[in-house]
């Protein structure tokens, strides 16, 4: 890589060994732009370099460079205070991050970005604490998709003993998404009453924070009718995947109503909504990515699995459920091309609901559609 | 010598309750090594006994650990009954809501919370279970029943808001599946009327009612769930003639009568019209009174119900008094009388006599009035009766009616020192003697 510069580790002084940060070996390369991030090779620096260190190069070199003294104990304390804000912000930047290289199954991206936010995480908050999990089930996560299920196990085995550890500082929903990656491991290690009782307790936890009809639930529910499924207990696949579209269903429709819809028109028109209240409406309102690449994956499992198990009669309110959740969907990622193909596939639908959400959707596609010939044509006066 | 012999006492007392060492055997052999080996070698047999108990699995760790509803709501996930799980958490939570709702001293809170009383908690969930296995394979009469289980063991332990809460459960099974048969679907409505009817107000009664109205409307292939409909809404329709007014108890009371025909049980049937009867009485419609007092009186007269003869007799002595129909009215209290004189001091008969006193008394028979009545009286006072002071009283309306025109003689003539006298000793021969 252009930004590397080779170290030798026997130049260092007495007490400094830079390890690599992937690795942990003693560390032969160093990044050139920081100059504060050593690697053992240059694969290493690449995955990095790709996972997450282009990202925050700069923001490591104020973490990590050595700070100069400060005479006064006020300075040293607003210093300390600056630099924990810029390592809290840099873990959630950091997860974000690996949590998107997980989605879009790059896993082996994922893996550097976890770790960092791994380490800033320990910084801050200590190794015991229950702030680290999520870092953790991200490198779980990756782990799997990568298909290394002893790594797997060893970092979920580290964010359960965290746990057991603070038992009852743990919020129901860290241990709710622990459980559920424990039985992810499971079923990818084919132990499934190991899942199915890992499920269980996800379940539990989520419905006990969340409530039992919230769409978080909903994930645990999917992972429990794959389990079944591949005990080759279809009957029971069949309620949980029915309840799954029903919750998926309920939240989309009420994100679809929910939602603002001329702050649309207003960001296309130019005007600038007011920020508080972009906060209260949106945040209920919001579909972030994390949620919207769930959806998405769960939806098509869905769609798969209804196609594919009832070749003669298939549930035709079912299906058109989950065409109608699909085109909520796109509509809520702006991806209209996809909204109108998916309204088509709805045949035979008798249900209101879905009717009035239909006629919404296209009235405000077409008023989209008038205001940028509107636009358009106003440019080409100009 | 004294002291040695006690004190040889005493030592025999410390050893006879172990087992006897000699002193050889305690100065030589207990401190040796080969014994203590020999103790070492048993709690070494302890430490592997110990070690051979099989130790907690995963899952039993966490069976000490988790609240009851945490381990039968995990149960019932593995095996992936999920409708059942949120069926129990919703209960459960609904419970807790009411329970802070409701202000701390009322005395439901007495009672535990659901949570704690295992037996009741998973009764209940194997029974949703059953429940949701029925309804995955689509047999809904199954899943009836099971939720019908669920319900009349919670009516057992008192628990009415569950016992509620499942009969509905069972009634929108019904609205939904219109298939299922056609009797479940009516026990489903009784069931349903029964609990609304237990609340007891006014706007629950009418709703009871509807439902008991739909009870017999599907009951009706079928004998025994008509008849008991029937009676459910005869007492229905009774309880709200109670509470209502005057206008809607006639109508109240007729729907009774006209479901009590449909029972086949005479003594319901009669019982109402007699009730319909007094009810016309009331509005002063004496003939339609008079037709069912007369079926009530009959019916009486047939099964030999003393008590409801009497009060037939009674009832129907009045319509023919308020007709100004004197001999029958009278006709119908001497029966009585005659019915009931067997037994000179029963209750009935001091009824009849104050009955026919009263009568007799409205008539303008004073004389007769007053013999009746105190017959009435004398014997209630014999006998101790609840109803003294009302027979007391009656006498002495009686004697007072009868004396009643002297009385105003005097008044007339102005002769205040007769009556003084008179109100003094209250003899009749006072007033009667200085009769011009």
């Amino acid at each position: 890589m252009a930004t590397a510069e080779l170290v030798y580790p026997l130049a260092f002084p007495k007490s400094i060994a830079h390890k690599c940060e992937i690795c942990g070996k003693t560390a032969s390369r160093m990044c050139a732009k920081c100059r504060v991030t050593f690697y053992c090779s240059e694969e290493h620096q690449i995955a990095d370099n790709v996972g997450i260190h282009d990202k925050i190069c700069p923001t490591l070199a104020t973490l990590r460079s050595k700070q100069p003294f400060l005479p006064s104990e006020e300075e040293r304390r607003d210093r300390d205070h600056e630099i924990r804000e810029k390592k809290l912000h840099l873990i959630e930047v950091t997860r974000m991050i690996g949590e998107r290289h997980v989605f879009q199954n790059r896993y082996d991206a994922a893996i550097p970005a976890a770790l960092a936010s791994l380490k800033l995480a320990m910084d801050v908050y200590g190794p015991r604490s229950v702030e680290l999990i999520p870092s953790y089930l991200i490198l779980s996560e990756a782990s799997l998709g990568l298909k290394q299920l002893n790594q797997c196990w060893e970092y979920l085995s580290q964010a359960q003993y965290t746990v057991l550890q603070q038992q009852n500082q743990a919020p129901p929903a860290i241990t709710s998404q622990v459980a559920r990656n424990m039985a992810q491991l499971s079923i990818a290690r084919k132990d499934y009453d190991e899942a199915a009782r890992h499920l269980a307790n996800d379940i539990y936890d989520a419905s006990l924070y969340y409530g039992t009809e919230h769409y978080k639930v909903a994930g645990g529910y999917f992972l429990l009718g794959k389990v079944f499924k591949l005990m080759n207990r279809l009957e029971v696949t069949e309620s949980l995947y029915t309840q799954v579209t029903q919750m998926w269903y309920y939240h989309l429709r009420r994100l679809l109503q929910s939602r603002v819809v001329f702050s649309d028109m207003d960001a296309i028109l130019g005007k600038n909504d007011d920020e508080d209240e972009e906060d209260e409406t949106t945040k209920s309102s919001k579909l972030d990515l994390a949620t919207e690449a769930e959806a998405h994956n769960t939806l098509q499992t869905l769609l798969a699995y209804r196609l594919e198990n009832h070749h003669g009669n298939p549930m035709i309110q079912e299906l058109n459920k989950i065409y109608h959740c699909f085109t909520i969907l796109y509509f809520l990622a702006r991806d209209y091309i996809q909204v109108h193909d998916s309204m088509n596939k709805i045949k035979d639908c008798n249900v209101k609901e879905i009717d009035d959400d239909q006629q919404r959707i296209l009235k405000f596609l077409d008023q989209l559609n008038r205001m940028k010939s509107l636009m358009k044509r106003q440019q080409q006066e100009n | 010598m004294a002291q040695t012999s006690i004190s040889r006492t005493k030592s025999k007392a410390k050893t006879t309750g172990k087992k006897e060492h000699s002193e050889f055997y305690r100065n030589v052999i207990l401190p040796s090594v080969t014994y203590k080996v020999g103790s070492l070698l048993e709690t070494k047999d302890v430490a592997l006994t110990y070690k051979k108990q099989p130790s907690l699995g995963k899952v039993d760790i966490e069976k000490h650990r988790n609240s009851l509803q945490r381990e039968l709501s995990i149960d019932m996930l593995r095996q992936g009954y999920h409708q059942s799980f949120r069926e129990l958490s919703t209960l459960l939570a609904w419970q807790k809501e009411d329970r802070e709702r409701l202000a701390t001293e009322h005395p439901l809170y007495r009672r535990p919370l659901l949570d704690e009383e295992p037996d009741k908690l998973r009764f209940l969930c194997v029974y949703l279970n059953k429940a949701e296995e029925a309804e995955r394979k689509c047999q809904y009469s199954n899943m009836f029943k099971s939720y019908l289980e669920v319900a009349s063991f919670f009516i057992k332990s008192d628990d009415y808001w569950l016992s509620d809460f499942f009969h509905k459960k069972c009634l929108s099974l019904t609205e939904t599946y219109s298939q299922l048969d056609s009797e479940l679907s009516s026990q489903a409505y009784f069931h349903v009327g029964l609990s609304y009817e237990r609340q007891g107000y006014l706007g629950d009664l009418l709703k009871a009612l509807e439902y008991f109205e739909k009870y017999r409307e599907f009951g009706g292939n079928y004998y025994e769930g008509r008849i008991n409909a029937n009676h459910q809404l005869v007492r229905i329709y009774t309880k709200l003639a109670e509470r209502q007014s005057n206008t809607d108890a006639l109508k109240y009371i007729t729907k009774a009568y006209e479901a009590s025909i449909q029972t086949d049980d005479k003594k319901v049937e009669s019982s109402i019209s007699y009730k319909l009867g007094l009810i016309y009485l009331e509005h002063n419609d004496i003939d339609s009174a008079l037709k069912y007092l007369e079926q009530y009186y009959n019916y009486c007269e047939q099964v030999n119900d003393h008590e409801g003869f009497g009060q037939a007799s009674e009832a129907l002595a009045i319509c023919y008094q308020r007709k100004s129909n004197v001999e029958k009215s009278t006709k119908y209290l001497t029966k009585y009388l005659q019915k009931v004189s067997t037994n000179a001091n029963d209750k009935q008969y001091v009824k009849a006599c104050s009955a026919l006193g009263l009568i007799d008394a409205a008539l303008g028979n004073y004389d007769s009035a007053r013999k009746y009545s105190k017959k009435a009286y004398s014997i209630s006072l014999n006998k101790k009766y609840p109803d003294l002071d009302r027979y007391r009283v009656l006498y002495g309306i009686a004697d007072g009616l009868k004396l009643q025109s002297f009385f105003k003689d005097r008044i007339d003539q102005m002769n205040t020192h007769a009556l003084l006298e008179w109100k003094l000793t209250r003899f009749e021969n006072y007033l009667i003697k200085s009769k011009p």
